[in-house]
């Protein structure tokens, strides 16, 4: 057991915060995939329109790496594939036939089986796309061994879902997905909780190595998290890392065979009238999830994850497949006159430069105002305040910009993820986006680096 | 005030893309933004942003300035007032509105010819470049008189503005690329090039009336203590108050610490870069003081006790609002630290040891800009090294 209290950060107030209390199941006709879920894949699909399928059996794979396989949450029947430009499939929907046939596998016992057999078996079962790599945060690639597998516990993230209260009842399984992921790693699996975490699934969990992590946003990031335990060295230094809810499926695969079909979700936010926990079945289109939840339609925006690192969504399309809340906020359409010079009462700000700063409240109903225009970058300090890394942000950001990529990696580039940096745009008065300058620099590291 | 709003939409597609006037959009932009908040929504993630942004940044700093304003411009009427025969600071009248407004009179054209003077550089590269005018230029703007003697001709106001623009930051790429603070370039170019203009005791009131600082008091007289050489002219609790000949916004050390107390609880100001600087500063005194007997017993500025040091000249004017410059200080933690030391030590040797240039701030944060990429250089290569050694 080791112990991290980071001071940096912050945990942002925001009104819409999910209640606790887990709504009815949403399980409508279709199921969206989006193979652009998936960073670093090559999709090539293995169905066409009209083809029915299993629960469980194969849609796509990745031609990079062809054991990969993505499968359908549902049985049914392939009724659309949309392909957007230079023929990128940009959504797969299939029809549910209502009866959920499942593709059915033996159930798996690890006591005499090897870590092949085990990694065959989750390549056949879908779930592998579940376990992603760093650096890069890309599908995990099933030829290598990683140093170590990292799954963070602890929520931090604007909105996001209480980790033990959406494993409620998978106790069996989530200790059986950890026992797995402990034959695919030559070193340790690191389970990251809160200092306060009481829930016995994780406190007491078994053959992992339990890290407790205190402090606010982005304390609860796997990146973050990685860099304090240990921290990576070099591009080929590869760790795997992935989500609770993936680590209780990868068990109740390995116990029933049956491809686990549903997840909990937190739909939060201002523009939600009943901000709270849903399960779904994965891939639901958000139209169905949020129905009778939006009072209104126009000028939101709705966002898969939360609003620091979530992707803008439309209702036609599904939650992203990594993502365990959807968050709704007012688009910005006001401007106020000379807003520079106005006391500020309302605002929103970590700076202390309103007077909101002398009338802290409980949360705020943020929009998507930019509430600035972009500028010159200009180094108040206000990066490395939110940063509990030990990076140097603005020079890894000009060295990204000026695309020194041995620069770049001295500076620590590989340790990295887009999300880490996401409350560095937050919090920049010139309006730098740095989070996505830093997705530009790993990309710029992957490929030439 | 809708019609402002609409006239402004109206106009707008003329500076956009394909309109005729779009070379003269970063006017627009301007303009728009100053009377709106700007338009821009976020686009991807984070999709929700701090209500900060530059433009409230540099507000800030212009608020803070304002303690430093008023009471410099009152202060140059009252020793306006000072200078008529047989009225000394027992006996003066200290009608605010009155030596306000005589000092308006001094202060306001010199305020207008920065602004046009640097208005239009800063207009003329944004326009040519095509990027959006900085609000940096506000806070500069302001500066510039402030660092200035009250009876400056106003054609060398032009002159060091211009140059402290365009030399002093639009050569390097403007807001955000300068090496050096531009109101200082400015400051530094009218020391080298019109000291006669900018030091002596002809310069700091209008009309050429004698009115030595105490710095220069003190540091043109040997053999006696600094504060004998003071008494008489200056007590300490006025050059705290300020009501002393100096550079307009310089003179009053309570003023300007109200303007640092504004900066340091806005988060605008460093923090690390004003303690640091005092400390350097103190330190550096004691230690004078300490060896004078053994270099120099006869030069009593090695004499003088820190205390006097931060009320006397420009120490505090600097500190607070030059050597807190985000874009010339330091941009690392560490290096903000050396960097205020720096100043510090080398502000109180220049004014013991240089009797040619009492004023040491000045010379003092320009030299430590120049120095703030080599601070930054070592503590970017101790990251380094950290990162190296964690993972062999």
């Amino acid at each position: 057991m080791a112990n991290f209290n980071l001071k940096k950060g912050h945990s942002l107030k925001m009104d819409g915060v999910p209640i606790k209390v887990l709504s009815k199941t949403i399980l409508t006709e279709n199921v969206y995939l989006h193979p652009k879920d998936f960073p670093g894949i090559k999709p090539k699909l293995l169905i066409s329109e009209g083809d029915t399928v299993l629960a469980g059996s194969p849609v796509f794979f990745d031609k990079l790496n062809p054991e990969v396989k993505f499968v359908s949450p549902v049985s049914g029947t392939v009724s659309e594939i949309k392909f957007g430009k230079r023929r990128v499939i940009e959504r797969i929907i299939i029809k549910a036939d209502g009866k959920s046939t499942n593709l059915k596998a033996d159930s798996f016992s690890l006591d005499n089986s090897s870590k092949d057999d085990l990694k065959s078996k989750l390549l056949e079962s879908g779930l592998w796309p579940t376990i992603r790599q760093r650096p890069f945060s890309k599908v995990a690639n099933s030829n290598q061994i990683p140093r170590d597998i990292f799954i963070s516990a602890y929520a931090t993230a604007p909105c996001a879902a209480d980790q033990s209260f959406i494993l409620e009842g998978r106790e069996e399984e989530f200790a059986a997905g950890l026992n797995a992921l402990g034959m695919l790693t030559s070193g340790k699996v690191h389970l990251n909780i809160s200092r306060d975490e009481s829930a016995q699934i994780f406190t007491e969990a078994k053959n992992v190595q339990i890290n407790k992590f205190s402090g606010p946003h982005p304390a609860g990031n796997v990146g973050v998290q990685i860099h304090h335990i240990a921290p990576i060295s070099s591009k080929d230094d590869i760790v795997w890392y992935l989500n609770t809810q993936s680590v209780a499926d990868i068990g109740e695969y390995l116990i029933t065979g049956i491809y686990p079909a549903q997840k909990i979700i937190t739909v939060a936010g201002s523009s939600i009238s009943k901000a709270a926990y849903f399960k779904i079945r994965k891939g639901v289109p958000l139209d169905d999830i949020l129905t009778d939840n939006l009072p209104s339609k126009d000028g939101i925006r709705i966002i898969s994850g939360d609003v620091l690192s979530g992707e803008t969504r439309l209702l036609s399309q599904g939650i992203r497949f990594y993502d365990e809340s959807i968050t709704a906020i007012p688009e910005s359409t006001e401007r106020e006159l000379l807003g520079w010079a106005l006391p500020g009462l309302k605002k929103y700000s970590l700076s202390r430069t309103f007077f909101s700063a002398l009338l802290p409240r409980k949360s705020t109903s943020f929009n998507t105002s930019m509430n600035g225009s972009h500028r010159a970058i200009i180094s108040f300090g206000r990066w490395e305040n939110v940063l509990p890394m030990d990076i140097l942000p603005e020079f890894l950001v000009k060295s990204i910009l000026a695309q020194d990529i041995e620069e770049m990696e001295k500076l620590g580039i590989y340790e990295c993820a887009e999300e880490d940096f996401s409350l560095c745009s937050f919090v920049c008065q010139s309006k730098t986006d740095v989070a996505g300058i830093i997705a530009n620099g790993l990309q710029l590291a992957e490929q030439e680096g | 005030m809708k019609f402002l709003r609409n006239i402004l939409d109206s106009i707008e597609p003329h500076f956009l893309n394909e309109g005729k006037l779009k070379t003269f959009y970063p006017i627009y932009e301007m303009i728009d933004t100053f009377l709106y908040t700007p338009a821009n929504n976020t686009i991807s993630g984070p999709h929700v942003r701090d209500s900060i942004d530059l433009k409230r940044s540099m507000v800030i700093v212009v608020i803070a300035l304002l303690p430093a304003f008023f009471f410099g411009t009152y202060n140059v009427g009252l020793q306006e007032a000072l200078h008529g025969s047989g009225i000394t600071l027992e006996n003066v009248d200290f009608n605010i509105i009155k030596h306000l407004l005589t000092g308006l009179k001094t202060v306001l054209p010199i305020y207008a010819v920065v602004f046009m003077v640097g208005g239009l550089c800063e207009v003329i590269f944004a326009v040519s470049r095509g990027h959006e005018i900085n609000e940096g230029f506000l806070v500069t703007g302001f500066l510039i008189p402030l660092v200035l003697p009250p009876a400056i001709p106003l054609w060398m106001v032009a002159l060091a503005t211009a140059f402290g623009v365009v030399i002093g930051k639009e050569i390097f790429g403007g807001t955000g690329f300068n090496v050096f603070n531009p109101a200082l370039t400015a400051r530094a170019f009218l020391f080298f090039a019109y000291p006669a203009s900018m030091s002596g005791d002809k310069v700091w009131t209008v009309d050429s009336l004698s009115g030595a600082t105490p710095l220069l008091r003190v540091s043109s007289e040997k053999g006696m203590s600094a504060t004998e050489l003071l008494s008489g002219y200056f007590t300490w609790d006025q050059m705290l108050y300020g009501f002393i000949p100096g550079s307009i916004g310089e003179t009053s050390t309570i003023a300007i610490l109200i303007g640092a107390a504004i900066l340091l609880i806005t988060g605008i100001g460093s923090w690390r870069v004003m303690l640091s600087t005092v400390i350097g500063m103190t330190l550096t005194a004691h230690f004078l003081g300490v060896i004078a007997p053994v270099i120099d017993s006869t030069n009593p500025m090695l004499y003088l006790p820190p205390t006097y040091h931060f009320v006397m000249g420009s120490f505090a004017f600097g500190m607070v609002f030059m050597a807190t410059d985000p874009v010339s200080c330091a941009q690392t933690n560490i290096g903000r630290w050396l960097y205020g030391l720096l100043i510090g030590f080398m502000c109180v040797i220049i004014r013991a040891i240089n009797p040619a240039y009492p004023e040491g701030m000045m010379l003092a944060i320009l030299f430590a800009n120049a120095f703030s990429p080599l601070f930054d250089y070592f503590v970017l290569q101790a990251n380094i090294k950290r990162r190296e050694k964690r993972h062999v």
